[in-house]
């Protein structure tokens, strides 16, 4: 275990999940459970160059009802996002609404693409369209961290305002790296989530070029996303967004917050070996560190959301990775699911999606099946899938959320029910 | 079109500021245009009408400033 001078506990006091089906969290949560999934076929594109993918997308939201003319004026669609989805975080917390910066709260926000709407408008309109200028904007529609910025500005939040861009781990370590601000005393409160909007064109068409999007039609579209089944065929691109509200425990005891869950502990690490082939080593390491942060037994871990993105290789290694650090006796009985199969892979912030699913299912004691898994590919076994059905689990303790991200950077967040806050 | 129009037009694209309050006193900064919204604002009214102020049009200051800067360049009635 790592020495600190300072050791605050940190909790969950808030959260969201946007999701194009809509409703608040416990409502995504209701439709997960239930195995439904929000992926639809999608047009993209124009007739000429077009396509259709299975993907997770919105209809279009009326931002400027929600936010206003000047915010939507200058903010990308993923800042937008990011706006709504730590507003109903906050709301969620019961935090009151502010104009005062405090310097002891901060953002930190996982995207992978960022303002990529804005440049690739922004380069259809200079080089397909002929235009010369392009809005003064621009620049602070287009860049990463517009939507930490924006996120910021918006709650006072003078401590920290940063993005992290890790791929698939965006949002993991964006909250991860917030849970530790908070437990060696730098901060007391943050916003930790992540938002994409990565149904760009250019997007697209660089992800099939790859062959790692799962194919489907109109009809089988809903089903595309098959973690572990034997005949996944690759990830679904989708739009999302959703953010945790972190507190000190002294902090939110001392306003009477709602403790949802405790995080517990936060592994991380690098595989440094490829660039998209995942390492179980790399996994396990990062698994291992989280589990020895938290000081918990391995049979505490009652549910582990995977990081289970339906490729052939990445779910097998996941699964691998769980029997090495749980030994197989215990992982043959670890509650294991992959909720991409119904939210889709929203990149930089499915890390928070995944994690706020994971205080849920704490909460509640209800665990989320992967959806449509009815078949277990031999490669995939060696832990208890929860397949197609929701799980009640009465004892539950406490629950991993993994996140692996292409180039090779591994996070795992620890969650606790509360106990003794 | 008077300058005044137009440039009520544009605010009310951009922001949440209703037009009918636009008054050739309004202060840009009491409507909460600042520098940067001007920029913003001053792109969106020559997209609207096809021209280009050009980078040395100052910083007005009121209402009054913009539409001087505007009858300038399209010879409106200001």
């Amino acid at each position: 275990m790592r020495e600190h001078h300072h050791r605050e506990r940190v909790v969950v006091t808030g959260l969201s999940i946007l999701d194009p089906f809509g409703g608040d969290s416990n409502a995504v949560m209701d439709r997960l459970l239930a195995g439904q999934s929000s992926v639809r076929l999608l047009d993209y594109g124009d007739e000429s160059t077009g396509g259709q993918t299975p993907a997770v997308y919105f209809d279009p939201i009326d931002f400027e009802k929600r936010l206003g003319k000047a915010t939507c004026r200058s903010t990308d669609p993923f800042a937008r996002l990011a706006l709504l989805a730590a507003d109903e975080a906050w709301t969620h917390a019961g935090l009151p609404s502010t104009t005062e910066i405090d310097p002891r709260a901060g953002v930190n926000w996982g995207t992978a693409l960022g303002g990529i709407n804005t440049l690739e408008d922004g380069y259809r309109g200079l080089w397909k369209e002929g235009r010369k200028r392009l809005s003064p904007m621009s620049v602070v529609m287009g860049m990463s961290n517009a939507a930490s910025a924006q996120v910021g500005m918006r709650y006072g939040l003078g401590g920290q305002a940063v993005t992290h861009s890790v791929a698939c781990a965006s949002a993991a370590i964006a909250i991860g790296d917030a849970y530790e601000r908070i437990r060696d005393g730098h901060m007391d409160l943050m916003l930790a989530g992540g938002s994409d909007m990565p149904l760009a064109f250019g997007v697209l068409r660089a992800w099939d070029a790859m062959h790692m999007l799962a194919p489907g039609d109109k009809s089988s579209a809903h089903r595309a996303c098959r973690p572990f089944h034997p005949d996944r065929r690759g990830l679904v691109l989708a739009e999302g967004a959703a953010c945790l509200v972190l507190e000190s425990l002294s902090r939110a005891q001392a306003r009477g917050a709602p403790i949802l869950a405790e995080i517990t502990g936060f592994g991380a690490s690098n595989d440094a070996n490829h660039v998209v082939r995942p390492q179980k080593d790399g996994q396990v390491r990062a698994i291992r560190q989280a589990l020895s942060e938290a000081e918990f037994p391995l049979e505490s871990i009652g549910y582990v959301n995977a990081h289970g993105t339906a490729t052939t290789e990445g779910d097998a290694v996941e699964v691998s990775a769980l029997r090495e650090v749980f030994g197989d006796q215990l992982a043959a009985k670890l509650p294991v699911s992959a909720t991409k199969a119904a939210h889709g892979h929203a990149m930089g912030a499915t890390g928070a999606i995944e994690a706020a699913i994971t205080v849920m299912a704490l909460q509640r004691k209800q665990l989320p099946p992967t959806a449509y898994l009815d078949e277990v590919d031999p490669a995939c076994e060696g832990v208890d899938h929860i397949r197609e059905r929701p799980r009640d689990v009465t004892g539950i303790v406490a629950a991993l959320s993994n996140s692996f991200a292409f180039g090779g950077s591994n996070a795992v967040l620890a969650f606790a029910r509360p106990n003794g806050c | 079109m008077q300058a005044l129009e137009i440039i009520r037009t544009g605010i009310a694209e951009n922001t949440d500021i209703a037009p009918e309050t636009v008054t050739p006193d309004s202060r840009l900064d009491e409507l909460g245009i600042d520098s940067f919204a001007l920029l913003e604002l001053i792109f969106s009214l020559e997209e609207q009408m096809n021209i280009e102020l050009g980078s040395d049009i100052g910083t007005p200051e009121t209402v009054q400033g913009l539409m001087d800067i505007l009858s300038e360049h399209l010879a409106l009635d200001a």
